[in-house]
């Protein structure tokens, strides 16, 4: 169950997180909107783990030839 | 010849006739820009217009040909191209004021093309800011509008390519398609919109939104205007590492109308989810014809369908935001607001979550590899709906309230993921009066089978001969 203390602290290192991207953080409503956003979004991903991807190898293999 | 004449004919019917002498591309450019005051009042889409620099093109166009020295059959055509293709010398804007005033030195190698082959560039066109959204609205340069019904979405990122072609303002309109915003803006328009393979055409001197999913294409009223087009801008470059040293036919050769052999998949997943059923009539009947018109029609599964928005969302969104970082931290507040939410929704996603995606998309493509060897192409909606009106966030579909831009992409996200040719060809009006597109995708590299099949269909309709009331 979480309090209101997780949800604080949660809320914080989103924040914290935001600010290490360089983003202003001084507007609340903006921070809480993008939050939601954000999750919204990382809910959608999580639905690449569903994928079987063994074998699947990134094409960010570096390949010398191109360069 | 009149000059609405002008303005509407093809570029592939036009050309014969100023190779031959009988009209200038003078009056060529006069009509389009006569097209233009008359109808860009209302459909907005240039952001930047340049007759004089265009009369002056076309006048040594004319004299070039007649003094012999007849380029090809792109000589002396009207080209507009999204205004993310750098242009030497013209503003570059991107579809944004932040950029209001850049202006590059030196044409991206698809503008290159086109002057060597004497095209002659009218103009800059309007787009979704920084090709990121597939709506066409713009804040800074105002929004484009649908020449079918001005009060509804052209599509994007390209939108004035959309509306510039449908509208006769342009012969030939470029777009770049990273979700969508090739063909989206061309079935919501009522053009055909070509995505060719990626690496097929060169990224070279456009401003990036997915460096691994951004693909040049041709946006143009016919089917034969898409392979002449195809015929100049296509080929490797080596300012663009990614373009593939992989033949170029004469795409015009693919243009029999004859589709005997081909065997087309019908994507029964496309067919399940939420689409408006007056579309899926449209397409379903289009695909039909393509059956009577002597292809073999199956139905295909694609499984991984589903995991096409996921795949996209995490590539599109870590790239893009990768790609304008610096303008976001630095001039956030004066990018349009919807695409500034984006970029930073972009931030939030890790190195770990990209590369899966990027595993995913092998998965992804491998499956759609395998249903390629059994049939020649895959075929289906463009968009599951007909243009919505300008603004609107949420589209019904079938009594349920979806948001847009995952609605628009759910089709055409697909085919970036693969890198597939991919096109939308004009397939009829719904019962609102706007325009279907049907698509068709191919094996990579092969654009021509797409073209014949999507020439073929259009030559047994008038489809791509009606005009916008305007």
């Amino acid at each position: 169950m979480s309090t209101d203390s997780d949800s604080t602290a949660i809320e914080q290192a989103f924040r914290q997180a935001a600010a290490d991207n360089g983003l202003d953080t001084s507007d609340t409503q903006r921070m809480a909107d993008l939050r939601r956003r954000v999750t919204l979004m990382r809910q959608g991903l999580a639905r690449l783990n569903e994928i079987d991807v063994a074998g699947a190898e990134s094409p960010s293999v570096f390949v010398p030839a191109r360069r | 010849m009149t000059e609405t004449q002008l303005h509407y004919m093809s570029a592939w019917e036009l050309s014969g006739l100023i190779r031959d002498g009988q009209v200038s591309p003078v009056d060529v450019v006069a009509a389009c820009l006569a097209r233009i005051e008359e109808t860009e009042p209302t459909l907005n889409s240039f952001i930047t217009l340049l007759p004089e620099q265009a009369r002056a093109a076309a006048r040594r166009a004319e004299d070039e040909i007649q003094r012999g020295n007849y380029r090809g059959p792109l000589h002396g055509i009207p080209v507009g191209l999204k205004d993310l293709f750098n242009t030497a010398g013209v503003r570059t804007t991107s579809g944004t004021r932040i950029y209001d005033t850049y202006v590059p030195a030196q044409d991206c190698t698809v503008a290159a093309r086109f002057s060597q082959a004497g095209a002659i560039l009218l103009g800059k066109l309007n787009m979704h800011p920084l090709a990121f959204g597939p709506t066409g609205e713009n804040g800074d340069y105002g929004h484009m509008h649908n020449p079918w019904n001005p009060e509804r979405i052209t599509g994007g990122s390209s939108g004035g390519s959309g509306s510039a072609a449908s509208a006769g303002q342009c012969h030939i309109t470029m777009g770049s398609d990273t979700g969508g915003s090739v063909r989206i803006p061309a079935a919501l328009c009522g053009i055909v919109g070509l995505k060719p393979t990626y690496g097929r055409v060169s990224r070279a001197g456009l401003t990036p939104l997915s460096w691994c999913l951004d693909h040049p294409g041709p946006m143009v009223r016919t089917v034969e205007d898409a392979a002449l087009t195809m015929n100049v801008i296509a080929g490797p470059d080596p300012r663009d590492p990614a373009t593939a040293d992989v033949p170029v036919p004469d795409y015009t050769a693919a243009l029999t109308g004859d589709l005997r052999g081909l065997r087309i998949g019908v994507v029964k997943e496309y067919f399940e989810t939420e689409l408006d059923s007056g579309v899926a009539d449209l397409v379903q009947r289009a695909i039909a014809e393509l059956g009577e018109l002597g292809a073999e029609i199956v139905d295909v599964s694609l499984p991984l369908y589903e995991y096409a928005q996921p795949i996209s969302n995490a590539i599109l969104s870590a790239e893009a935001t990768a790609a304008h970082r610096d303008v976001l931290l630095s001039d956030g507040d004066k990018l349009y607001p919807p695409v500034r939410d984006r970029l930073e929704e972009g931030l939030f996603i890790s190195a770990a979550e990209y590369l899966r995606a990027q595993q995913a998309r092998q998965v992804f493509c491998a499956q759609v590899d395998d249903l390629l060897q059994s049939v020649d192409l895959l075929a289906g909606p463009v968009e599951p709906v007909t243009a919505p009106v300008i603004l609107e966030r949420r589209i019904d579909v079938g009594g349920e309230s979806l948001p847009a831009v995952p609605l628009l992409t759910k089709y055409t996200r697909v085919y970036n993921i693969t890198g597939s040719p991919a096109i939308s060809v004009p397939c009829g009006f719904a019962d609102d009066g706007l325009p279907v597109g049907l698509h068709l995708a191919g094996r990579n590299f092969d654009e021509a089978t797409v073209l014949r099949a999507a020439y073929a269909y259009q030559q047994a309709n008038d489809w791509h001969t009606r005009r916008p009331p305007l």
